[in-house]
């Protein structure tokens, strides 16, 4: 069962590695090294802040861009190019190849990242930081975003028309899941049955980045509990499996 | 026991496209009956329209009959247990470009069930056998046509497949390529294979085939065995003629 999955990862792998996924990484790295002959000038407590925030910042947009743009695509360009037809006319169930796309994007994303943040610590280092555990978990943080936005770019862009309503639609709910608190206080104190609804209906659609935020704990400088760690497991991959099974439905019955 | 390797049974594709809350449907295949026993080589003719597309794709699951059925080894379509015993060759080949020749020869004996401690030989096997060995580890994009095409016949092959599938299999190809495909089909029959081939070639339908079938406007004119046009080539051209006179759908060229 297994097989499959890994073979459709693997050269989604190779394909994303080839194509185009490492060229926002390159950006990164440019962008990084720009950025950090020009903060060099300011003291050193500032240098490694800012440093360490913009990085954070950088490398989680870029790796969110990446996914959201790889991914909507990711199963139209094959349609397209028809070399979906050899792979489905293979003995693999649907939902084989959906979660062989996914985990090949993934983890062409996921190395991305390891490339930035090698980059990223390299620079920081230079300029005299001490590596925590918090920069770790910050990282896994993002991670998790990352894999939780790939599923739900997945599911749009089957459950969608075209490439730039499925990217607009995950976009937008990627901006809702940051206001998940604020979405949860109106359903909470509205009287209004309708706004009620539709906050309960967004807030159950959009993720929840109030599990992935690292941010309360980097600013007190304490590492968040294993109670944390075990939710934001269970929230990413619950999240993620949620959308591919969605997204596995949509595609079987889809027809070529 | 059901000894045909292929059954078609009052199979009906209707195509429905919806837009703007009105819906449209064309017929793809009307009601057609095949049925194809162990080691015959198979020809499908028709007319640009006349279903042998469609009557192909849903033998490989990635139609759906919305009438009717459509097995394969007895298994109704699609199913994964029957896929395994299928090699498919489209009428054009689509092969992710990002992969060399021999990394796609891979990816389908992988899906296709070949054990991984046996992998490796049949697939340095059979780019020897595609006369692909120089060029197997460059990428698809860096082909030309033939070498394309000879790298979608290895994956067709690699599994040994019981039924091999062509779909249009000498459209656009230059007159020894042709040849080959010829070559190959009579191999194939020798090794007590089973072919489907469609195509608009005539002649070389009558060179290689058992038996065919006359598709017109999706449904099922007529069939005609080996016995009735072996001798002469020229009797097949008749009976398509005669069969298909007045069906096209779209009328005569008129210039001069």
């Amino acid at each position: 069962m297994t097989a499959p999955i890994l073979a459709i990862a693997g050269y989604t792998v190779k394909e994303h590695v080839r194509n185009r996924v490492f060229q926002l990484v390159y950006l990164f790295m440019a962008v990084l090294v720009a950025g950090a002959l020009v903060v060099s000038a300011l003291a050193q407590d500032q240098r490694l802040r800012m440093m360490m925030d913009a990085g954070l910042a950088g490398m989680e947009l870029i790796a969110l861009i990446g996914i959201l743009f790889v991914t909507v695509n990711l199963v139209r360009e094959e349609s397209e190019s028809r070399s979906i037809y050899l792979l489905l006319s293979r003995p693999i169930e649907r939902w084989q190849y959906i979660v062989g796309r996914y985990l090949g994007t993934l983890s062409a994303v996921g190395a991305g990242i390891v490339l930035m943040t090698l980059v990223h610590a390299a620079s920081l280092l230079f300029f005299g930081w001490r590596p925590d555990a918090l920069y770790a978990a910050a990282l896994l943080c993002a991670f998790g975003k990352i894999a939780v936005m790939g599923g739900l770019a997945l599911f749009l862009s089957l459950a969608t028309t075209s490439t730039p309503s499925a990217t607009a639609f995950t976009l937008f709910l990627w901006i809702l899941g940051h206001f998940s608190g604020e979405i949860r206080f109106l359903v909470e104190k509205s009287t209004n049955p309708f706004v009620t609804a539709l906050g309960w209906g967004v807030g159950a659609a959009a993720p929840d980045f109030a599990f992935f935020n690292i941010r309360d704990f980097m600013d007190a400088a304490t590492m968040p509990g294993p109670e944390w760690y075990a939710w934001l497991a269970v929230y990413t991959l619950g999240y993620t499996a949620a959308t591919l099974f969605l997204s596995s439905w949509i595609f079987s019955q889809r027809e070529f | 026991m059901n000894k045909a390797v292929i059954r078609l049974s009052a199979a009906t594709k209707i195509y429905r496209r919806s837009h703007l809350g009105k819906t449209t449907e064309s017929v793809g295949v009307d009601g057609v009956s095949i049925e194809v026993p162990r080691g015959q080589v198979f020809g499908l003719l028709g007319l640009n329209g006349s279903g042998k597309t469609t009557t192909i794709k849903m033998l490989m699951g990635l139609l759906y009959a919305t009438r009717g059925e459509v097995t394969l080894f007895g298994k109704t379509m699609p199913d994964p247990e029957a896929l395994a015993r299928v090699g498919y060759l489209p009428e054009a080949a689509y092969l992710n470009r990002y992969l060399t020749g021999r990394e796609t020869i891979r990816l389908f004996a992988t899906l296709g069930g070949i054990a991984a401690g046996d992998r490796e030989d049949r697939v340095n096997a059979m780019v020897e056998k595609v006369g692909m060995s120089e060029w197997a580890d460059k990428r698809i994009e860096e082909y030309s046509k033939g070498m394309v095409q000879r790298i979608c016949i290895g994956q067709a092959l690699v599994h040994d497949p019981d039924l091999l599938i062509l779909d249009e299999p000498i459209t656009g190809l230059d007159p020894l390529a042709i040849n080959e495909i010829r070559n190959l089909i009579l191999w194939l029959k020798s090794q007590g294979k089973t072919v489907f081939l469609s195509s608009h070639d005539i002649s070389e339908v009558a060179r290689v085939c058992d038996r065919i079938a006359i598709l017109c406007a999706g449904k099922l004119a007529r069939t005609a065995e080996a016995s009735d046009f072996r001798e002469n080539p020229d009797r097949l051209e008749e009976i398509f003629e005669e069969t298909v006179r007045g069906t096209q759908r779209v009328g005569a060229l008129s210039f001069g």
